[in-house]
């Protein structure tokens, strides 16, 4: 061979060699998960979603009579849920996310026998059809500009901690970062359903009923929408302000030549340090129609059957605000936090003032939170696993009352052990006719309660933890005799222990 | 010795390019086999990656330029939204 030949042939295998060996074209495939188990004792917990209603039954397990109302029975329960998350990721710019939910509870059911899927498979030989899909959406940065982009089934928070919507839906997210701002535009697609009747948002809901709700027989005709536009600038290091307009727009009840529903958002927030503690809050103000709604009529003002009422359109105009804190105190953490929902004297008449949330579409789970409360009781809690997803105020419209809450904390980090502790109290903005937790206000108060929770956890490995946890809400005069029986409901408890692992 | 240079240098280039099986000699222990450990296609979980790039961003601009350090601080953003998504209950 000679030796241009041979200088060739290095070359030939060389170039071979190195077009086998670019990492930079592999696809890296990383696996994510937080499995969860929760051991439960509760008459407030039940294995069930939705804002738990305090009429709860004393029944007897012998002859299934209701023995006492109002004083629901002890339940104790083993639950589950793992989260698993596979991300194909191509390089630092390209990725596709998928995430996938196995919820059950120990004993529940398994081979599908009692006709339900998802939420089950803990029964005796398991063998349960139960994967639900979360998410699915392709997230990509385009090349040469400051541009991200979220497209598909995704998990979205909003900036005002969550009140207005945190959770998944079908839509696109595109985010620009520049030197010190950020900007977003997003479009959600909640609602196009066939045949199947979709909500407005969670007020709205107590006035629907199947009747009224139109039948979308065409892809994209009847549908509901959000839409948001924000963005954030960072003033410097310790302070960061952001503005958005968000609004919901829903056609469902277009073909009943009833108006639509558009909800409008506009808010400010703002977050920075002061010193060792640092502090966020916001302002949002709604106003819009909501389309549609059972009003009661001049002739009827207090109309009780949907018959009797108009259907007509209301006008909204409402507002939410927050204001919350945190500290390096001592050897921990101090943390508050205040949260005010407007709500409104009456949601039957033309105009309305109670803070319009909004629901999934079976209008019976919320599609908001605030978890920056920690409560276990009061609102929803960031560990309800499974079927659990129980609160004292699950919807934070709460039925046209509205909300006026603060809860204060301390995390005690100790070595590999914490401590973490919160009281809260939580009362209506304004009383209305509506029920809540199954009954109607009986006392003088607007006081719905007074939290007290702790969790006490230890971390067995940097990704396991376990821990206990204990919450009690004492009721509030807003329930002073309101039980079906004219007797004060007990008041809510519960007792976790809890084994979280997080890869 | 022309010709006996092209095969030592094939050979070398073909052996560099394949890590995976280069891993472990035949003394060594296979520590990702034994104990999931030094395994070289191995992703971080979540609170390790938190922990290496809280570790990374500390070593500040004596490691890193202002715009790795921008890129750091994303990754961290990114990563703890992901263990927010994953604990959190929400769309459940």
């Amino acid at each position: 061979m000679s030796l241009k030949k041979q200088i060739l042939a290095v070359a030939a295998v060389g170039a071979l060699s190195a077009a086998t060996a670019v990492p930079a074209m592999a696809l890296e495939n990383e696996f994510h998960g937080n499995f969860r188990v929760r051991g439960i004792l509760s008459n407030f917990d039940d294995g069930g979603a939705g804002a738990v209603n305090l009429n709860g039954t004393n029944i007897s397990q012998a002859t299934g009579a209701v023995v006492k109302t109002g004083e629901p029975n002890t339940n104790t329960y083993i639950e589950q849920r793992l989260r698993l998350m596979y991300i194909a990721k191509a390089n630092d710019n390209l990725k596709l996310v998928t995430h996938f939910e196995f919820d059950s509870r120990f004993g529940d059911n398994s081979y599908n026998s009692n006709n339900s899927f998802r939420n089950n498979g803990g029964g005796v030989g398991a063998d349960q059809t139960n994967l639900e899909t979360k998410n699915i959406y392709l997230d990509f940065n385009l090349p040469s500009t400051p541009m991200n982009f979220k497209v598909g089934v995704q998990g979205f928070t909003d900036a005002y901690k969550g009140i207005i919507f945190n959770n998944d839906a079908a839509g696109v997210v595109a985010t620009a970062k520049l030197q010190n701002a950020t900007i977003n535009a997003s479009f959600f697609r909640f609602d196009d359903a066939i045949t199947v009747p979709a909500n407005l948002t969670g007020a709205a809901s107590g006035y629907l009923d199947a009747a009224a709700v139109g039948t979308n027989t065409q892809v994209g005709n009847l549908t509901r929408d959000f839409y948001n536009i924000g963005g954030k600038y960072n003033v410097s290091k310790d302070l960061s302000v952001g503005a958005d307009y968000y609004a919901l727009y829903s056609d469902v009840l277009k073909n009943l030549a009833t108006p639509r529903t558009l909800i409008n958002y506009v808010g400010a927030n703002a977050a920075g340090n002061v010193g060792p503690a640092s502090w966020s809050g916001f302002f949002l103000y709604q106003f819009g129609e909501l389309g549609g709604n059972f009003v009661n009529s001049a002739a009827n003002p207090d109309a009780a059957s949907l018959a009797a009422r108009q259907i007509k359109r209301q006008s909204v105009s409402a507002f939410a605000a927050n204001l919350a804190g945190k500290c390096q105190a001592g050897p921990g953490t101090a943390r508050i936090t205040a949260l005010y929902i407007s709500g409104s004297q009456g949601t039957g008449g033309d105009k309305r003032t109670d803070f319009q949330t909004i629901d999934e579409r079976g209008a019976t789970t919320a599609g908001h939170t605030f978890f920056e409360s920690n409560s276990m009781l009061f609102f929803r809690h960031p560990q309800a696993t499974a079927g659990t997803d129980r609160a004292l105020v699950f919807d934070l419209n709460n039925s046209g009352k509205g909300i006026i809450t603060a809860f204060a904390g301390y995390d005690l980090p100790l070595g590999k052990a914490f401590v973490n502790t919160n009281v809260g109290i939580g009362a209506v903005a304004k009383d209305n006719k509506n029920q809540i937790n199954g009954m109607s206000k009986s006392g003088d108060s607007n006081i719905l309660g007074y939290e007290g929770n702790v969790e006490v956890g230890y971390k067995v490995f940097d990704n396991l933890t376990t821990s206990l946890q204990g919450a009690y809400l004492v009721l509030g005069d807003f329930y002073k005799d309101a039980a079906a029986n004219g007797k004060t409901p007990d008041n809510p408890y519960t007792a976790r222990v809890v084994v979280n692992y997080v890869f | 010795m022309r010709a006996a240079a092209f095969p030592v240098l094939a050979s070398f280039l073909v052996a560099a390019t394949v890590p995976a099986f280069a891993q472990t000699s035949q003394n060594q222990r296979d520590e990702c086999l034994l104990t999931s450990r030094n395994c070289m296609d191995q992703v971080d979980d979540l609170q390790k990656r938190v922990h290496k790039l809280n570790r990374e961003l500390k070593k500040g601009t004596r490691a890193y330029s202002p715009d790795e350090l921008k890129k750091l601080q994303q990754k961290l953003r990114e990563t703890n939204e992901q263990l927010r998504r994953l604990e959190e209950s929400g769309g459940s």
